[in-house]
């Protein structure tokens, strides 16, 4: 194979698994609560900002990643208890509408702190590898293998431990899971904690490669929504199929034509793909 | 599951309406006028400044106002102009073109200015332009862009009262692109971000590259809130080109240095650009920016006694964290000094008599030597080739004294 196509192949792979670990974290507190949660991408933004903050504080850059997913999803939890909690019973519009309104809270709040330009955070490795005959940045080589590892423990978590079943049950069926002694409000909390956590794992990982600017949540919020829509929310896979759809499909596109347009492709086929299959394509139903 | 399907599609309607609200870029500000004590003396000369210090062009803004505020300081310390002092009257346009023109109506009616200097992008300066003319209020503005100096009613014919104090990208690149295919090799790679400037500033640069024997080996543009520029890189580092050309203003640029440097773009080729290395996305930028070719009119490292004077005083002030590199800090100041001394060669404020003094000035600026052209009112001036190397624009070569050909894309139209 010509050595562009395992760069670009690479290229795709790795924004797949980025874009899976954020859309991942938006189908539990999704699927779990049916919470339509508008500040998802805000919690990608974060993520990169406490990344950003920890590295100019001194700490090393996978020191600061850890502790960004932590501090993103200890504001996770604040979002479920100080605002979400008390609207999961006027319905899915209010809580969509709170958490926008959170949303553009934190987008302006660190705008304010930070200003509006774009910052930086510097790679920590810098160097090229030698993979099946192309060099390719070995840091986006590592974020592939990180992501893929994530997935790969989120999905243990939720099919293999207890905690995990509590999760699923809590999903798949609310009122009967509370009936067998669930505390499903507990579950609640930490689905939101998750979720929000993975989302502030991934904003911390991109941050070496992209710009650091408040608005950057958009992007992401958007795509996982689309990911969601077009690959179901029956189980995790499902999502993880719809970000190879979006992500993939987009980046594949780009290698040919340039990005408005493939987006507009994109945006297309998610659309008709709502038509055929209303309930996502990576659904059993 | 049918409830789940309802959801979905809202989800799908939110996450169009999300798209749509993702460009949709919010400026927020207060306004920020500064510095009314007192009213002002009968005989203090008046400039009123527009530095767009909220808003997308703050950056920008900001360095407009901390020059203006030193050229007043240094002025009014050497005794003011013909014995009065200067007064700079500094407002916020907030980076639209509708309060940029509002606030130019309110400093000619209200505060009574003798002179309008500032204004951050092309759309401000445009909106500025009419009023001025039509008030008569001489108006310099500060930073570079596409000619604007032309009449309202004939593009062929000159503004009575508008000047242009910064280059213009025929001046920037005219010399600069040849000297750097020279240099590097005559293949060349356009990237932009996908709206009007990069468009018009890659036109021409793409332009001057074939008429020198180069060869443009592509040319593309992407929107300036793409995240992931790796297709765009992949496809650069296949074509292998000598030189690599941006023109991806803002946080654009910052992404994409970011992501072509880790793909090793930096080793195999020359990058350069234009309106993406600026001191103002230094912060952003600036450290990994090093071995990055710029084009402008301003280092702090020029070596004349005007810019000594110049960077002495900016440092003492304001203690920079980065350096006053190209663009609107120094470029204020120098108009300011051309106020001045158009002024001091009419003996009077009166509008029509500074303006056949600024007409054919010639003046030693911070950037080297100028002369105020009495055909177009551009600013002739010499463009430096630099070297973004240890934390600073290294002066690679000097392109000397270049010059706006006549009102060449001048459009002064809404």
């Amino acid at each position: 194979m010509d050595a562009i196509w395992i760069a670009n192949l690479l290229n795709i792979l790795t924004s797949i698994a980025v874009l899976a670990v954020v859309a991942v974290g938006l189908y539990i507190i999704f699927g779990l609560m049916q919470v339509i949660n508008m500040a998802h991408g805000d919690m990608v933004m974060l993520g990169a900002y406490s990344t950003l903050v920890f590295t100019q504080a001194g700490f090393n850059f996978w020191t600061s990643a850890v502790l960004a997913t932590l501090i993103v999803g200890i504001i996770g939890g604040l979002l479920e208890r100080g605002v979400v909690q008390f609207l999961y019973k006027s319905g899915n519009l209010s809580t969509m509408l709170a958490t926008w309104g959170v949303g553009i809270a934190l987008q302006q709040t660190v705008k304010l702190i930070f200003g509006p330009q774009g910052q930086f955070v510097d790679a920590p490795v810098l160097k090229m590898v030698n993979i099946f005959g192309v060099s390719y940045p070995s840091y986006r080589l590592i974020l592939l293998v990180l992501c893929v590892l994530v997935l790969t423990g989120v999905f243990i978590i939720l099919k293999k431990t207890r905690a995990g079943l509590l999760v699923r049950a809590t999903m798949d069926n609310r009122v009967m899971a509370e009936a067998m002694g669930i505390n499903t409000k507990q579950v609640y909390l930490y689905g939101f904690i998750g979720g929000s956590a993975l989302a502030g794992f991934a904003g911390a990982l991109i941050s070496p490669i992209t710009n650091i600017s408040p608005l950057m949540g958009l992007d992401y919020v958007t795509k996982s929504f689309l990911v969601v829509i077009s690959g179901g929310v029956e189980s995790m896979m499902s999502t993880v199929g719809g970000s190879v759809i979006i992500a993939g499909l987009q980046n594949f596109l780009n290698i040919y034509i340039d990005s408005t347009n493939s987006w507009m492709i994109v945006l297309a086929i998610v659309i008709i793909v709502i038509w055929i299959r209303p309930q996502g394509v990576f659904t059993k139903k | 599951m049918k409830h789940l399907s309802k959801l979905l599609v809202l989800l799908l309607i939110v996450s169009i309406f999300a798209v749509g609200c993702g460009n949709n870029q919010s400026s927020n500000g207060n306004t920020n006028s500064s510095s009314n004590e007192a009213a002002p003396s009968e005989d203090a000369i008046k400039i009123g400044v527009l530095a767009p210090t909220t808003g997308f062009m703050s950056t920008h803004g900001e360095a407009i106002k901390l020059g203006a505020q030193l050229a007043e300081e240094m002025i009014n310390e050497q005794g003011g102009i013909n014995g009065k002092t200067v007064k700079m009257i500094i407002e916020d346009d907030k980076s639209d073109p509708a309060v940029a023109a509002e606030k130019a109506k309110q400093l000619i009616n209200k505060d009574k200015v003798d002179f309008l200097i500032g204004t951050g992008s092309s759309a401000e300066t445009l909106a500025v332009i009419p009023v001025a003319e039509k008030s008569q209020v001489p108006f310099i503005y500060s930073l570079d862009g596409e000619c604007k100096t032309c009449g309202l009613e004939d593009p062929n014919s000159k503004a009575k009262y508008i000047f242009a104090s910064g280059p213009t990208p025929q001046m920037l690149l005219e010399s600069f692109l040849p000297s750097m295919m020279e240099k590097f090799g005559k293949r060349v790679y356009f990237v932009g971000s996908d709206y009007v400037f990069p468009h018009f500033m890659n036109d021409i640069a793409e332009n001057i590259v074939k008429e020198n024997g180069g060869e443009v080996i592509g040319s593309e543009y992407a929107p300036s809130d793409t995240t992931d520029y790796s297709a765009i890189i992949n496809r650069i580092n296949k074509e292998k080109p000598d030189v690599l050309f941006l023109t991806l203003p803002g946080t654009a640029g910052v992404t994409f240095v970011k992501q072509a440097r880790q793909f090793g773009i930096f080793e195999n080729m020359v990058v350069t650009g234009s309106a993406t290395f600026d001191t103002e996305a230094y912060s952003a930028i600036g450290q990994i920016s090093e071995g990055v070719y710029v084009v402008n009119r301003y280092s702090d490292l020029l070596d004349n006694p005007e810019n000594k004077a110049f960077v002495e005083a900016y440092k003492a002030k304001y203690d920079p964290q980065y350096p006053i590199g190209p663009t609107a800090s120094s470029g204020t100041y120098g108009v300011v000094l051309a106020i001045k001394a158009a002024v001091e060669k009419a003996g009077s404020t009166e509008a029509d008599q500074v303006v056949a003094a600024l007409e054919g000035l010639k003046l030693n600026l911070p950037q080297g030597e100028v002369e105020i052209d009495k055909d177009n009112h551009v600013f002739n001036q010499h463009i430096y080739m630099m070297q973004i190397k240890d934390n600073d624009y290294q002066i690679v070569e000097d392109l000397g004294m270049t010059k706006h050909p006549e009102f060449e894309d001048c459009s002064v139209g809404q």
